[in-house]
């Protein structure tokens, strides 16, 4: 049927073609041409995916780490000194316990003092309590990653990770941030300084890119003691974060993970050992560990 | 060419054949249809329903009637000159009548491309 209006001022029509118009006499407007309700459906319904995706992703994020993030307060580190009894053995308690369904493993050195030491600590010295490995190495040229201060000297700049743990007299200061005097009080006053991923800030769980699953070693200040806290199966960054941040942990930085190397030598267990025995790698000079010292010896 | 034009209302019939019927023009819900005598009959029936009936009550004249624009029909038989910059279209026999149209710059350079001789090309 013919639409005796739908004609505009700057168009003309044969009256006998009427029923079939050509292109040049009769253009359809837009709006009746089919293509263009198919464009428009389109762009409608991709219009309403991407608004969807984004919402469901900023809930899903809010959702799944609402506390996470280096939006984390950083503060400034306390101090934790080592608790030393000259009456009681150097030791090392170990409980375990379960977080969140993330199985954990705590290592309380007692009577010990931390340090950190570079290349293969010597494991038949009876002194050494506890030693994990500190700082992640590179694996191109073996390098350590970021800054990194052995009784003073500085081996290794960089701020590769924002967590932190600075050594100073045998007391322990885990913190977070891109830059502390602590790095400069190592260097003065011949202390130790090395970088990690932070874990927990302030009694809050901190998100981390890597998210693989794997043995996650963590060094933490619990109830106002530095303890090693340890998953006895794999677990991602976050699951265990988000563990030592249920457990109360105030703060805490990642060690090595996965198979590194670790020791410990208990007055009830003796010596045990666990992951990839470094002893017989071909290059270890920077590799390294946070270990723990009869304080008697020193 | 013996198709008429009728159109009829409780009071009265006009009746026009194509042969004399030169244009019809629209004045808002009325329409002005203008013969080769001279005459102009207003009636209370639509543009597009003057179209209408043109396609279905003359089968045969109906290709020489052509609408232009929103407001506008001619019988080609009577278009004697175009002027699409001007925006003027004269209709005529040439003998007896003679009338001064305007339509859009647009619609008339279509209608000039549609008139003029077509050159086929071998």
């Amino acid at each position: 049927m013919m639409h005796f209006d739908d004609i505009s001022d700057d168009e003309i029509r044969i009256i006998g073609n009427s029923a079939a118009p050509t292109s040049s006499e009769r253009k359809p407007r837009l709006y009746r041409q089919w293509w263009f309700w198919v464009a428009l459906i389109v762009l409608v319904v991709v219009s309403l995916l991407t608004l969807w995706s984004i919402h469901s992703r900023r809930f899903l994020d809010n959702y799944a780490a609402p506390k996470a993030g280096y939006d984390v307060i950083e503060a400034t580190p306390t101090p934790v000194s080592p608790t030393l009894n000259k009456d009681e053995p150097a030791d090392v308690l170990v409980s375990d316990t379960l977080i969140n369904d993330v199985p954990l493993q705590i290592l309380i050195p007692v009577n010990a003092v931390p340090e950190l030491s570079l290349g293969i600590p010597d494991t038949l010295d009876k002194t050494l309590i506890l030693g994990l490995q500190a700082a992640d190495i590179r694996a191109d040229n073996h390098g350590i990653v970021g800054a990194f201060v052995l009784k003073g000297e500085l081996l290794s700049r960089g701020v590769a990770k924002k967590g932190f743990c600075a050594i100073l007299d045998g007391t322990v200061q885990l913190g977070m941030a891109e830059s502390t005097p602590l790095f400069e009080e190592a260097t003065s006053q011949d202390g130790y300084f090395f970088r990690q991923y932070p874990l927990v800030s302030n009694g809050r769980m901190v998100e981390n890119k890597p998210k693989n699953k794997a043995v996650r070693h963590a060094l933490c200040e619990l109830d106002g003691k530095i303890v090693i806290i340890s998953s006895l199966d794999k677990e991602s960054f976050h699951d265990f974060a988000q563990s030592l941040a249920d457990l109360n942990v105030q703060n805490a930085i990642s060690l090595v993970g996965a198979d590194a190397y670790g020791f410990i030598r208990a007055q009830e267990t003796g010596f045990s050992s666990w992951g990839t025995d470094v002893h017989r790698w071909k290059d270890a000079k920077n590799v390294n560990f946070v270990i723990w010292r009869d304080y008697k010896t020193e | 060419m013996s198709d008429c034009l009728t159109i009829t209302n409780v009071n009265e019939l006009i009746r026009i054949p194509a042969v004399s019927l030169v244009y019809v023009s629209s004045d808002g819900n009325y329409s002005d249809m203008g013969t080769r005598d001279g005459h102009k009959h207003t009636v209370t029936v639509q543009l597009g329903m003057i179209e209408v009936m043109i396609h279905d009550q003359m089968p045969v004249a109906r290709e020489c009637f052509v609408r232009i624009g929103k407001s506008l029909i001619v019988n080609l038989n009577f278009v004697q000159y175009i002027n699409p910059s001007k925006k003027q279209i004269i209709l005529s026999d040439c003998h007896t009548f003679k009338i001064s149209l305007e339509a859009s710059k647009e619609a008339l350079k279509k209608l000039k491309e549609y008139v003029e001789p077509k050159n086929e090309e071998q």
